[in-house]
């Protein structure tokens, strides 16, 4: 037999050397190592600070980013931060099934940090760490990394993985814009959601517009993931009916879930007239795509728009509903949205949306408490000094709603810790634009038809 | 009714699961290696359909073949460059470290998969009418017609090329007895890289009608390799291609079934519940999958091929 002819199987003919076993042993383990490596590349280095604001030039004119001043509400420029360096925080998916919302995510982040520092804030420092999309390990790691860096505050995704004690251990506020604070966790110490609460803040707002359009509809199926944050089926089961609506039953999928046969085919069984879809990222995208083909014609109603699920879903999508913080790339509520929306597209070469817009609608909350903070002679790099401006003033304006002249409103609740305000609104993919059809705040308040 | 529909659906989704069963049991029984990169070849096939039909316009069939002869020519690759010369350097330790270079290609694999969907999350393949089809109360679409009548069609040709062709006999008499199948005349290094070829074949073409279904994304085949691997214990390392393709289908007739009781979040903890009451009830047989197998049947089958 020849060397080549060795059956890997079968002991070799020599004795192994520590030499061959380490080669051996070495490969597998550089490749493993590799791996990590590669998916940093594509990230901001999760773990490792990262200066974005410096690097980054603005397309639009410093004249017209200054109109962002305007919308932000005044303040007195001797604190707005200008000059200073100022570390923060940022926990994203990036690893798992939401690695690629994690580099989403960031680039919203990116273009605020770069606006502030234009319009004469601060240098805004981001040391981003990977909390593995909600991965409870991966996200004690990344709060973790935040005590060592000695961030004051914490962009935080993914409702955090759980991990909300050492928040309050080391004073590190945390703005979630991925899940906002929804029903189960609110209330948690220095854990705030930066967003609507990840869909109970929808529900309201969808039954009015559900009650006013849809009188001939009559019975609902839900389709969940499973929560290990809540179970909203009894909360959404004592909900339904007073808007004239009979919740049928519910569905429970798995998450990052690419077959939905399954589900389609119990969907079948129920033969609901609405389906109500609180599953997201790309799992919507799957659904839609075989839901087009499955026979059933009931609307779907879901609570996230994406483009990325959209590539997947196709025609899915097309005259299907959804409920959330809305961003009209077309016809721009209000000014400071346009801007955003064109340097967004300039610097990205993509269309923004909404999800997006919520991580760089945050940065602008923490300038906004920074500012508080140097107003009232404190530290910014102090938690307790950042949650003094958090609850002193809890209301912040946002590129979401409002008009010609003024922007939307975020107030947040300061006993449940998630907005009692934030401009959403119903609409419905037509195949290549959104639609408005009807606005709202969280928790169904303002609800306008159009 | 519901009974129907699911039964349709697990024999759609068990046809793809005894594709790729079939495909990483082949490469698994007749080489002994644990080849969990199987999963970059079929994301890998997957994307390359996408490219092929998003940005060059081929048409489906023509991006189905080229994804198939992609996975079959990494998985040749994989095989010929990297696991092979692992093989003698690793020793007593070879499963151990071809295992671990399994391991090492999926993460890099999928982490540079990763980068290149970067700004999309995924890819699609287009090209291919996606159309519902209905007969009764049942629902399915016309591309799980073809997903099952390819997936079975080559299920068919390899069992006939491994069960009636000089090259079948070859490859049972490596798979039974390495040593004496060189004595017989047999290159043990050709086998295994004709079964990786046929192997990563049939899993480039599961990768290019599921993600055709779905979508590419970095994590393609991650689950249907589990199943696989799993489908593949069940039948037994020494089983015959038809008896892990049964099982492939038995599991998804199942596991759609399954669905008539429990919520479908519950499909991989019947899968993987089957795997451990498998290994739980019969722990000396699935040692003895990987024993080196007995000099008697090593004698058979060097026997056979020589005749």
């Amino acid at each position: 037999m020849t060397t080549s002819d060795h059956d890997p199987r079968l002991p070799a003919s020599r004795p192994i050397s520590r030499r061959n076993f380490l080669s051996a042993a070495g490969f597998g383990g550089m490749a493993l190592a590799a791996s990590p490596l590669l998916a940093a590349c594509s990230t901001s280095k999760p773990g490792s600070a990262k200066t974005i604001g410096s690097a980054t030039a603005s397309a639009a004119s410093a004249t017209e980013l200054k109109k962002i001043l305007d919308y932000i509400g005044p303040y007195d420029p001797k604190f707005s931060g200008a000059g200073t360096t100022w570390k923060l925080g940022a926990t994203l998916p990036f690893s798992g099934n939401g690695s690629f919302f994690g580099k989403l995510w960031q680039s919203g982040i990116d273009l605020a940090v770069a606006h502030i520092k234009e319009i004469g804030g601060p240098t805004i420092q981001i040391v981003s760490s990977d909390n593995g999309s909600g991965d409870a390990q991966k996200s004690h790691n990344a709060v973790q990394q935040m005590v060592a860096a000695k961030v004051p505050g914490i962009i935080g995704t993914e409702a955090l993985g759980g991990v909300w004690a050492p928040l309050a251990q080391y004073k590190i506020l945390c703005l979630d814009s991925g899940a906002g604070a929804p029903i189960g966790i609110q209330g948690i110490p220095y854990y705030y959601g930066a967003r609507s609460a990840y869909y109970s803040d929808q529900w309201v707002g969808t039954l009015e517009y559900m009650k006013q359009t849809m009188s001939d509809k009559k019975s609902i199926v839900t389709i969940d993931n499973v929560s290990t944050i809540f179970d909203p089926k009894p909360a959404l089961r004592a909900l339904i009916p007073n808007y004239g609506f009979q919740y049928k039953s519910s569905v429970t999928a798995t998450t990052g879930a690419t077959d939905y046969s399954s589900v389609i085919a119990a969907l079948h069984q129920a033969k609901p007239d609405v389906i109500w879809a609180s599953i997201s990222q790309f799992d919507i995208g799957y659904f839609m795509k075989q839901y087009l083909t499955s026979g059933l014609k009931a609307p779907v109603f879901a609570f996230q728009w994406t483009r990325a699920a959209r590539a997947i879903a196709g025609n899915g999508y097309t005259n299907q509903y959804f409920s959330t913080e809305y961003l009209d790339v077309d016809k721009p509520s209000n000014p400071w949205q346009d801007l955003y929306i064109q340097e967004y597209k300039s610097k990205n070469g993509l269309t923004p949306e909404a999800y997006t817009a919520d991580f760089y609608m945050c940065v602008f909350m923490w300038w906004q408490l920074m500012r508080d903070v140097l107003a009232k002679g404190g530290n910014i790099n102090r938690g307790p000094d950042l949650l003094a401006a958090l609850q002193a003033r809890p209301t912040f304006n946002t590129v979401f709603g409002g008009d010609a002249t003024t922007p939307g409103l975020l107030t947040m609740d300061l006993k449940t810790h998630s907005p009692s305000a934030l401009p959403q609104a119903v609409f419905q993919d037509t195949g290549n634009s959104l639609k408005q059809l009807a606005t709202y705040d969280v928790g169904g308040g303002n609800f306008k038809m159009g | 009714m519901q009974v129907l529909q699911l039964t349709v659906n697990g024999i759609i989704n068990g046809s793809s699961y005894a594709l790729l069963a079939v495909g990483f049991g082949l490469i698994l029984q007749v080489t002994g290696r644990f080849h969990i990169a199987y999963t970059i070849t079929y994301a890998l096939a997957g994307y390359t359909a996408s490219r092929l039909t998003t940005d060059y316009g081929a048409s489906f069939w023509v991006a189905l073949i080229v994804g198939m002869l992609v996975a079959t020519v990494v998985g040749v690759l994989i095989e010929a460059y990297i696991y092979w010369p692992l093989g003698p350097r690793a020793g007593n330790f070879a499963l151990l470290a071809i295992f671990t270079a399994a391991l090492g290609l999926l993460t890099v694999g999928q982490g540079a998969l990763g980068l290149i969907l970067i700004n999309s999350g995924t890819a699609q393949i287009s090209g291919f009418n996606i159309a519902p089809e209905q007969i009764g109360q049942v629902f399915f679409i016309n591309l799980d017609v073809y997903t099952v009548i390819i997936s079975w069609a080559l299920i068919v040709i390899v069992a006939l090329v491994l069960g009636r062709t000089r090259l079948g006999r070859m490859v049972r008499a490596v798979r039974s007895n390495l040593t004496m199948s060189v004595a017989v005349g047999a290159s043990p290094r050709m086998i295994y890289l004709v079964i990786f070829g046929i192997g990563s074949a049939l899993g480039g073409v599961g990768g290019v009608l599921t993600s055709t279904k779905a979508a590419v994304a970095s994590d393609s085949g991650q689950g249907a390799i589990l199943y696989a691997l799993t489908i593949a214990f069940l039948a037994g390392t020494f089983a015959s291609v038809i008896r892990i393709a049964f099982v492939g289908l038995g599991l998804g007739i199942l596991e759609s079934l399954a669905n008539l009781w429990v919520s479908p979040v519950w499909d991989p903890v019947i899968i993987y519940g089957l795997l451990l009451v498998y290994a739980a009830l019969k722990p000396f047989d699935v040692v003895s999958k990987f024993r080196r197998p007995t000099l008697r049947s090593a004698s058979a089958s060097a026997s056979e091929m020589a005749s």
